[in-house]
Protein backbone atom coordinates (compact mmCIF):
# COMPACT_ATOMS: atom_id res chain seq x y z
CA UNK A 1 0.00 0.00 0.00
CA UNK A 2 1.36 3.29 -0.68
CA UNK A 3 2.41 5.37 1.76
CA UNK A 4 0.51 8.65 2.21
CA UNK A 5 2.99 12.02 1.05
CA UNK A 6 4.84 9.99 -0.56
CA UNK A 7 5.25 11.52 -4.61
CA UNK A 8 5.25 9.40 -7.61
CA UNK A 9 7.52 10.44 -9.95
CA UNK A 10 7.19 9.85 -13.86
CA UNK A 11 10.48 10.98 -15.82
CA UNK A 12 10.36 13.04 -18.14
CA UNK A 13 6.62 13.43 -17.34
CA UNK A 14 7.21 17.58 -16.58
CA UNK A 15 8.89 17.74 -20.20
CA UNK A 16 6.67 15.88 -21.64
CA UNK A 17 4.05 18.34 -20.78
CA UNK A 18 5.87 21.29 -21.64
CA UNK A 19 6.21 20.24 -24.69
CA UNK A 20 3.00 19.97 -25.69
CA UNK A 21 2.04 23.10 -24.03
CA UNK A 22 4.62 24.58 -26.42
CA UNK A 23 3.56 23.28 -29.09
CA UNK A 24 -0.04 24.10 -28.95
CA UNK A 25 0.34 27.32 -28.05
CA UNK A 26 3.07 27.60 -30.87
CA UNK A 27 -0.64 26.29 -33.37
CA UNK A 28 -2.94 28.35 -31.55
CA UNK A 29 -0.55 31.84 -32.32
CA UNK A 30 -0.20 30.43 -36.09
CA UNK A 31 -4.31 30.23 -36.09
CA UNK A 32 -5.33 33.36 -34.53
CA UNK A 33 -2.75 35.17 -36.88
CA UNK A 34 -4.06 33.78 -39.68
CA UNK A 35 -7.51 34.01 -38.69
CA UNK A 36 -6.92 37.89 -37.75
CA UNK A 37 -5.35 38.93 -41.46
CA UNK A 38 -8.56 36.77 -42.88
CA UNK A 39 -10.98 38.87 -40.68
CA UNK A 40 -9.34 42.20 -39.99
CA UNK A 41 -9.86 45.16 -42.38
CA UNK A 42 -8.57 45.66 -45.90
CA UNK A 43 -7.45 48.45 -48.17
CA UNK A 44 -4.25 48.52 -49.04
CA UNK A 45 -3.13 45.46 -47.15
CA UNK A 46 -0.72 47.14 -44.67
CA UNK A 47 -2.50 46.94 -41.87
CA UNK A 48 -2.78 42.83 -42.64
CA UNK A 49 1.12 42.22 -43.50
CA UNK A 50 2.18 43.99 -40.14
CA UNK A 51 0.63 41.47 -37.76
CA UNK A 52 3.43 40.41 -35.09
CA UNK A 53 3.51 37.50 -32.67
CA UNK A 54 6.32 38.01 -29.91
CA UNK A 55 7.25 35.63 -26.51
CA UNK A 56 5.98 36.39 -23.58
CA UNK A 57 3.76 39.29 -22.27
CA UNK A 58 5.16 42.01 -24.13
CA UNK A 59 4.20 45.46 -25.75
CA UNK A 60 4.52 45.30 -29.69
CA UNK A 61 5.23 49.03 -30.80
CA UNK A 62 3.16 50.74 -33.18
CA UNK A 63 5.99 51.89 -35.80
CA UNK A 64 4.38 51.83 -39.03
CA UNK A 65 2.93 54.68 -40.55
CA UNK A 66 0.08 54.94 -42.80
CA UNK A 67 1.22 54.57 -46.64
CA UNK A 68 1.00 57.45 -48.89
CA UNK A 69 -1.29 56.38 -51.30
CA UNK A 70 -5.06 57.59 -50.39
CA UNK A 71 -7.37 56.66 -52.73
CA UNK A 72 -5.27 53.26 -53.68
CA UNK A 73 -7.62 50.93 -52.61
CA UNK A 74 -6.09 47.12 -53.65
CA UNK A 75 -8.17 43.81 -53.70
CA UNK A 76 -7.82 41.29 -50.92
CA UNK A 77 -4.87 38.70 -51.65
CA UNK A 78 -2.77 36.44 -49.40
CA UNK A 79 -0.60 37.37 -47.04
CA UNK A 80 2.45 35.83 -46.00
CA UNK A 81 1.80 35.39 -41.92
CA UNK A 82 4.28 36.34 -39.44
CA UNK A 83 6.76 34.05 -38.34
CA UNK A 84 6.32 32.38 -34.51
CA UNK A 85 9.14 32.11 -32.59
CA UNK A 86 9.24 28.83 -30.73
CA UNK A 87 9.35 28.74 -27.11
CA UNK A 88 11.49 26.03 -26.99
CA UNK A 89 14.39 27.07 -24.15
CA UNK A 90 11.74 29.74 -22.69
CA UNK A 91 12.84 27.45 -19.38
CA UNK A 92 10.28 26.31 -16.47
CA UNK A 93 8.15 29.60 -17.03
CA UNK A 94 4.95 28.38 -16.60
CA UNK A 95 3.41 31.50 -17.70
CA UNK A 96 5.25 32.16 -20.99
CA UNK A 97 2.89 32.41 -24.26
CA UNK A 98 2.78 35.01 -26.82
CA UNK A 99 1.59 38.61 -27.32
CA UNK A 100 0.07 38.88 -31.05
CA UNK A 101 -0.40 42.53 -31.75
CA UNK A 102 -0.02 44.87 -35.02
CA UNK A 103 2.28 46.90 -35.95
CA UNK A 104 0.56 50.06 -37.54
CA UNK A 105 0.32 53.47 -35.72
CA UNK A 106 -3.63 53.06 -36.29
CA UNK A 107 -3.99 49.45 -35.49
CA UNK A 108 -6.88 50.94 -32.60
CA UNK A 109 -9.04 52.19 -35.13
CA UNK A 110 -8.44 49.64 -37.34
CA UNK A 111 -9.51 47.41 -34.40
CA UNK A 112 -12.57 49.74 -33.51
CA UNK A 113 -11.02 49.87 -30.33
CA UNK A 114 -11.10 53.40 -30.88
CA UNK A 115 -13.96 55.03 -33.00
CA UNK A 116 -13.17 56.61 -36.59
CA UNK A 117 -12.99 53.64 -39.09
CA UNK A 118 -16.93 52.49 -39.83
CA UNK A 119 -18.39 56.49 -39.34
CA UNK A 120 -18.99 57.72 -42.29
CA UNK A 121 -17.19 55.14 -44.76
CA UNK A 122 -19.27 54.48 -48.00
CA UNK A 123 -17.61 50.92 -47.99
CA UNK A 124 -15.88 48.91 -45.14
CA UNK A 125 -13.82 45.68 -45.80
CA UNK A 126 -14.18 44.33 -42.40
CA UNK A 127 -17.82 44.21 -40.12
CA UNK A 128 -17.35 46.89 -37.00
CA UNK A 129 -16.59 45.30 -34.02
CA UNK A 130 -14.54 42.64 -36.11
CA UNK A 131 -11.58 42.24 -34.00
CA UNK A 132 -13.95 42.04 -30.85
CA UNK A 133 -16.28 39.68 -32.08
CA UNK A 134 -13.25 37.50 -32.75
CA UNK A 135 -12.29 37.58 -29.31
CA UNK A 136 -15.41 37.43 -27.36
CA UNK A 137 -17.60 35.61 -29.99
CA UNK A 138 -16.67 32.43 -30.33
CA UNK A 139 -13.93 32.17 -33.28
CA UNK A 140 -10.74 32.19 -31.00
CA UNK A 141 -12.47 29.57 -28.84
CA UNK A 142 -12.62 27.54 -32.24
CA UNK A 143 -8.93 28.57 -33.28
CA UNK A 144 -7.70 27.01 -30.46
CA UNK A 145 -9.67 23.86 -29.96
CA UNK A 146 -8.25 23.64 -33.58
CA UNK A 147 -4.32 24.09 -31.98
CA UNK A 148 -4.90 21.26 -29.61
CA UNK A 149 -6.38 18.99 -32.49
CA UNK A 150 -3.19 20.22 -34.82
CA UNK A 151 -0.92 19.32 -31.91
CA UNK A 152 -1.96 15.95 -31.55
CA UNK A 153 -1.16 15.45 -34.60
CA UNK A 154 2.61 16.83 -34.16
CA UNK A 155 5.39 14.75 -33.60
CA UNK A 156 7.13 16.12 -31.19
CA UNK A 157 3.71 15.69 -28.50
CA UNK A 158 3.80 11.75 -30.50
CA UNK A 159 1.54 9.81 -27.96
CA UNK A 160 -0.93 13.25 -26.90
CA UNK A 161 -4.46 12.68 -27.85
CA UNK A 162 -5.78 16.06 -26.90
CA UNK A 163 -9.11 16.46 -29.02
CA UNK A 164 -11.06 18.69 -26.92
CA UNK A 165 -10.28 22.35 -25.53
CA UNK A 166 -12.33 23.96 -22.80
CA UNK A 167 -10.95 27.86 -22.23
CA UNK A 168 -9.23 30.33 -21.92
CA UNK A 169 -11.67 32.93 -22.58
CA UNK A 170 -9.57 35.37 -24.88
CA UNK A 171 -8.83 38.84 -23.16
CA UNK A 172 -8.25 42.22 -25.38
CA UNK A 173 -5.39 44.02 -24.62
CA UNK A 174 -5.31 47.86 -25.43
CA UNK A 175 -1.72 48.95 -24.33
CA UNK B 1 -35.71 32.60 -29.60
CA UNK B 2 -35.02 36.36 -30.80
CA UNK B 3 -32.50 38.18 -31.06
CA UNK B 4 -34.30 41.21 -29.51
CA UNK B 5 -34.53 39.55 -26.22
CA UNK B 6 -30.79 38.90 -25.96
CA UNK B 7 -30.15 42.71 -26.64
CA UNK B 8 -33.02 43.60 -24.13
CA UNK B 9 -31.67 41.33 -21.15
CA UNK B 10 -28.43 42.78 -21.53
CA UNK B 11 -29.22 46.63 -22.61
CA UNK B 12 -32.01 46.88 -20.61
CA UNK B 13 -29.64 47.80 -17.18
CA UNK B 14 -27.57 50.47 -19.68
CA UNK B 15 -30.91 52.19 -20.61
CA UNK B 16 -32.39 52.31 -17.05
CA UNK B 17 -28.78 54.08 -15.87
CA UNK B 18 -29.14 56.24 -18.56
CA UNK B 19 -32.33 57.45 -17.70
CA UNK B 20 -32.09 57.37 -14.31
CA UNK B 21 -28.75 59.97 -14.48
CA UNK B 22 -29.76 61.96 -17.67
CA UNK B 23 -26.85 60.39 -19.79
CA UNK B 24 -27.94 60.44 -23.75
CA UNK B 25 -27.93 56.94 -25.25
CA UNK B 26 -27.32 55.88 -28.91
CA UNK B 27 -27.96 52.27 -29.10
CA UNK B 28 -26.80 50.65 -32.46
CA UNK B 29 -27.58 51.76 -35.83
CA UNK B 30 -29.49 54.95 -34.44
CA UNK B 31 -29.19 58.25 -36.13
CA UNK B 32 -26.75 60.61 -33.92
CA UNK B 33 -28.52 63.84 -33.29
CA UNK B 34 -26.08 66.93 -34.02
CA UNK B 35 -23.77 66.82 -31.14
CA UNK B 36 -21.20 68.82 -30.36
CA UNK B 37 -18.35 68.67 -27.74
CA UNK B 38 -20.03 70.11 -24.82
CA UNK B 39 -22.59 67.52 -25.02
CA UNK B 40 -21.93 63.67 -23.53
CA UNK B 41 -23.59 60.39 -24.80
CA UNK B 42 -23.29 56.63 -24.23
CA UNK B 43 -23.21 54.18 -26.90
CA UNK B 44 -24.26 50.51 -26.61
CA UNK B 45 -23.85 47.99 -29.26
CA UNK B 46 -24.17 44.05 -29.13
CA UNK B 47 -22.83 41.48 -31.61
CA UNK B 48 -23.58 37.84 -31.99
CA UNK B 49 -21.24 35.33 -32.70
CA UNK B 50 -21.74 31.19 -32.26
CA UNK B 51 -25.09 30.23 -31.64
CA UNK B 52 -24.73 26.13 -30.76
CA UNK B 53 -22.17 24.03 -29.27
CA UNK B 54 -22.06 20.60 -30.88
CA UNK B 55 -22.06 17.54 -28.55
CA UNK B 56 -22.72 13.81 -29.22
CA UNK B 57 -26.24 14.07 -28.76
CA UNK B 58 -27.17 17.07 -31.33
CA UNK B 59 -26.23 20.90 -30.94
CA UNK B 60 -27.55 22.64 -28.22
CA UNK B 61 -28.02 26.29 -27.97
CA UNK B 62 -25.36 28.44 -26.58
CA UNK B 63 -25.59 32.33 -27.77
CA UNK B 64 -22.33 34.33 -27.70
CA UNK B 65 -21.86 37.41 -28.40
CA UNK B 66 -19.86 40.69 -27.16
CA UNK B 67 -21.04 43.93 -25.82
CA UNK B 68 -19.84 46.71 -26.48
CA UNK B 69 -20.37 50.00 -24.40
CA UNK B 70 -18.59 53.53 -25.21
CA UNK B 71 -18.78 56.70 -23.55
CA UNK B 72 -18.15 59.86 -25.38
CA UNK B 73 -17.33 63.27 -23.04
CA UNK B 74 -16.11 66.51 -23.49
CA UNK B 75 -12.55 66.53 -23.72
CA UNK B 76 -9.85 68.77 -21.44
CA UNK B 77 -12.15 68.45 -18.68
CA UNK B 78 -10.37 65.45 -17.10
CA UNK B 79 -10.77 61.63 -17.08
CA UNK B 80 -13.67 61.76 -13.66
CA UNK B 81 -16.60 61.44 -14.94
CA UNK B 82 -15.86 59.29 -17.91
CA UNK B 83 -14.67 56.52 -15.25
CA UNK B 84 -17.74 57.42 -12.82
CA UNK B 85 -19.84 56.41 -15.78
CA UNK B 86 -17.86 53.49 -16.56
CA UNK B 87 -17.82 52.51 -13.00
CA UNK B 88 -21.30 52.63 -12.75
CA UNK B 89 -22.49 50.71 -15.84
CA UNK B 90 -19.98 48.08 -15.14
CA UNK B 91 -21.50 47.94 -11.79
CA UNK B 92 -25.30 47.15 -13.13
CA UNK B 93 -23.69 44.54 -15.85
CA UNK B 94 -22.38 42.94 -12.68
CA UNK B 95 -25.48 42.20 -11.42
CA UNK B 96 -26.51 39.72 -14.11
CA UNK B 97 -23.54 37.47 -13.04
CA UNK B 98 -25.13 37.57 -9.45
CA UNK B 99 -27.04 33.59 -9.05
CA UNK B 100 -29.00 32.03 -8.09
CA UNK B 101 -31.06 34.45 -11.26
CA UNK B 102 -34.42 33.47 -12.85
CA UNK B 103 -34.73 33.84 -16.44
CA UNK B 104 -36.23 37.11 -17.14
CA UNK B 105 -39.72 37.45 -18.63
CA UNK B 106 -38.93 36.80 -22.19
CA UNK B 107 -37.00 33.30 -20.88
CA UNK B 108 -33.59 34.95 -21.13
CA UNK B 109 -31.05 33.84 -18.77
CA UNK B 110 -27.23 34.92 -19.46
CA UNK B 111 -24.33 35.81 -17.75
CA UNK B 112 -21.23 37.86 -18.65
CA UNK B 113 -17.52 37.01 -19.43
CA UNK B 114 -14.22 39.11 -18.48
CA UNK B 115 -15.22 42.65 -19.13
CA UNK B 116 -11.94 44.06 -20.69
CA UNK B 117 -11.76 47.74 -19.69
CA UNK B 118 -12.50 50.60 -19.36
CA UNK B 119 -9.81 51.94 -21.10
CA UNK B 120 -9.91 55.66 -21.57
CA UNK B 121 -8.63 57.93 -24.85
CA UNK B 122 -8.40 61.81 -25.89
CA UNK B 123 -9.32 61.25 -28.96
CA UNK B 124 -7.40 63.06 -32.14
CA UNK B 125 -9.31 64.01 -34.36
CA UNK B 126 -12.40 64.58 -32.61
CA UNK B 127 -13.75 67.17 -29.18
CA UNK B 128 -14.16 63.55 -27.14
CA UNK B 129 -13.01 62.05 -24.20
CA UNK B 130 -13.47 58.12 -25.34
CA UNK B 131 -14.13 55.56 -22.83
CA UNK B 132 -14.66 52.22 -24.05
CA UNK B 133 -15.11 48.30 -22.42
CA UNK B 134 -16.37 45.21 -23.84
CA UNK B 135 -17.39 41.87 -21.98
CA UNK B 136 -18.57 38.41 -23.90
CA UNK B 137 -21.91 37.13 -23.41
CA UNK B 138 -23.21 34.01 -23.01
CA UNK B 139 -27.30 33.33 -23.19
CA UNK B 140 -30.05 31.65 -23.66
CA UNK B 141 -33.77 31.71 -24.43
CA UNK B 142 -36.44 29.21 -23.27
Amino acid sequence: MARRGRNVKIPGFNRYLGEVSQVIAQEAARNITNELIREGPWYSGQFARNWAVRIGDVRIPATVEPEDNRGERTSRENVVAPTIPSLRGTGKNKNVGYTIDNRTTYRRIAMDLEPGRVEGARTISAPRDWYRSYIEAGPLKGALAEAVAAASKNPRVRGFKGDKFVGPTGRIVNR
Amino acid sequence: MTLQHIRHYYEQPIVDWCADNSVDLRADNMVEPNSDAAGEFLVTRFNFGQFTEPTLCGAIENVRGSLIIEFFSPKGTGPARAQTVMLAIMSELLELTERPADRDDNGVLGTLGPITGPLFTALDDRPYFFATMSTPIVASVN
